[in-house]
């Protein structure tokens, strides 16, 4: 499913990726953990087509070009970074999906207690009051997003970071429960985020450990 | 002057400043004035009499003194003008983050992250234009002073063509201030706050690039960046068409007095009631007064587009 092989990728003349290599199979859950600043991130955009490596392939879902790439996979990042739009076509992206989808993946983050208190429910327009909604909020909408998309392949960036432990451990179980049968890659500093995944890394100078 | 702008000079502690420049500026046109017409007369006369030889002490006279009304217009635009302009910029900006960095959390978060850029660039900079642009208060104010001034010299030389003048310019110069320029503040204001809205799209397109390209989610962000830009383009054309409509209206205003003023110049010197260069001196005052009405209904156009984001700049202090 994913596929790093001699991938290297450096920023402002230091090495942050150092001739890794990786194979990841359908279904697998890795694990990649490391300080900040060790270049996880960087690999996670790397995985995502975020990122052209400098040197060496990364191959996801078959598809070796960024743009293609970016097509195959869904990201939750530390930070959700929502649009001034309705809560619905941030999950959306405007893009045309069944309402039972949708209903779904608002179902499956956690979301629907919280939505049916609103008066215009999922319409209600995020605009520029964004950073009204709590951490919690704005990163279970960001992951019913990703789980909207019900891409193959989930790549998390510290999805639970800047949440509290109640709504880390609810980010994070509602993400395992969708995520049951899909390639999972998350990179975050905290063990015990990772529990029951296939495979634990640690990234240190850019190698895999 | 608007309260409001009156308000924001007062904060910035530039109302005296002001004052000055209105003083140095606004005699400038109705001085030209005196100047052109006279000349027009002089010259007329000393053809009329085949005084040949008086025509060049005559021309260097003139010329003498446009170039000091010049010069000292360019010494007031460009040297006090300027320097009062940007120690007013300068001032104003100051006032207004001085007044945002005192708002709490909650008093910021009334606004949109857009509206307050769009207050603290955009409608300074035409807050600024209000007072001193082209075509704005100060030039209203300038012709206003022509315009008083001539029809005063009018009234003395010739009130047949004062009245003649006033008659086929008042009501165009109505209607058009009044009923066609009348609805720009309103679509400059709806223009101003889709400026907002569309500024506010700039922080999450760039902050959230990245989830944009994974979620492909740049035709719906287009969509809605082109949906704001259609809005403030529709208001800017409303207002737009006034404008040019109001211009039309002067300029057939102008036209038709114009023809008016021809056909009683003519019957006048016919009847020997002027001479030709009395005439001529006559024309080039109506003259002045009809350009003060144009530029009186320009300014005040222009101004009422300007005005919106002075009362927003207002607000914020």
């Amino acid at each position: 499913m994913i596929d790093l092989k001699n991938v290297t990728f450096s920023y402002d003349n230091k090495m942050i990726i150092n001739n890794l290599s990786l194979n990841i199979k359908k279904g697998d859950k890795i694990g990649i953990m490391g300080e900040s600043g060790s270049g996880k991130s960087t690999l996670l955009k790397l995985l995502a087509g975020l990122y052209r490596a400098e040197s060496g392939t990364v191959t996801v879902d078959g598809e070796t070009e960024p743009e293609a790439i970016s097509r195959k996979v869904s990201v939750v990042m530390q930070s959700p970074m929502l649009l001034p739009l309705s809560i619905y076509d941030n999950i959306t992206m405007g893009h045309k999906y069944p309402d039972s989808q949708v209903e779904r993946v608002v179902k499956m983050a956690r979301l629907s207690n919280w939505i049916e208190t609103l008066p215009d429910g999922l319409n209600t327009y995020l605009g520029d009051r964004a950073d009204e909604l709590s951490g919690g909020q704005a990163q279970r909408i960001a992951i019913a997003r990703a789980m909207c998309k019900d891409s193959e392949v989930l790549l998390l960036d510290e999805p639970a970071s800047a949440l509290d432990s109640e709504n880390s451990k609810s980010v994070l179980e509602a993400i395992m429960d969708y995520a049951a049968d899909k390639t999972v890659v998350h990179v975050t500093h905290q063990a015990q985020h990772l529990e029951g995944y296939t495979r634990i890394y640690s990234l240190r100078d850019g190698e895999l450990i | 002057m608007n309260r409001k702008v009156r308000k924001i000079l007062e904060e910035t502690g530039m109302t005296k400043d002001f004052i000055l420049v209105m003083i140095l500026r606004a005699p400038f046109d109705f001085i030209n004035a005196i100047l052109s017409a006279n000349m027009l007369e002089t010259f007329i006369r000393l053809a009329e009499r085949r005084e040949e030889g008086e025509l060049l002490p005559a021309f260097g006279m003139f010329l003498l003194f446009t170039v000091i009304m010049f010069g000292y217009n360019m010494f007031v635009w460009a040297f006090v003008t300027m320097k009062i302009n940007i120690r007013f910029i300068k001032k104003l900006r100051m006032r207004v983050y001085k007044s945002l960095l005192k708002r709490t959390g909650q008093e910021m978060e009334e606004l949109s992250a857009g509206d307050w850029i769009s207050r603290l660039n955009s409608d300074i900079d035409k807050t600024d234009l209000y007072l001193v642009g082209p075509l704005n208060f100060m030039h209203l104010l300038i012709a206003a002073v022509n315009m008083t001034l001539s029809a005063a010299v009018l009234f003395i030389l010739n009130r047949t063509m004062l009245a003649a003048s006033l008659i086929m310019t008042l009501p165009f110069f109505f209607l058009s201030s009044v009923v066609v320029i009348r609805k720009i503040p309103v679509f400059k204001k709806n223009s101003r706050e889709h400026y907002a809205k569309y500024t506010n799209w700039m922080e999450p397109v760039i902050a959230a690039s990245e989830s944009i390209r994974i979620f492909d989610g740049s035709e719906i962000v287009r969509a809605k960046v082109e949906e704001e830009s259609l809005k403030i383009m529709k208001n800017n054309m409303k207002a737009h068409k006034r404008t040019a409509l109001a211009s039309g209206i002067n300029t057939f205003s102008g036209m038709t007095g114009y023809l008016l003023l021809l056909f009683l110049g003519n019957s006048m010197m016919g009847n020997e009631l002027e001479d030709f260069a009395r005439m001529m001196k006559i024309t080039q005052y109506r003259g002045e007064m009809m350009k003060s009405v144009m530029m009186t209904n320009n300014c005040i156009g222009r101004m009422k587009g300007n005005l919106p984001s002075a009362e927003r700049v207002e607000e914020v202090l």
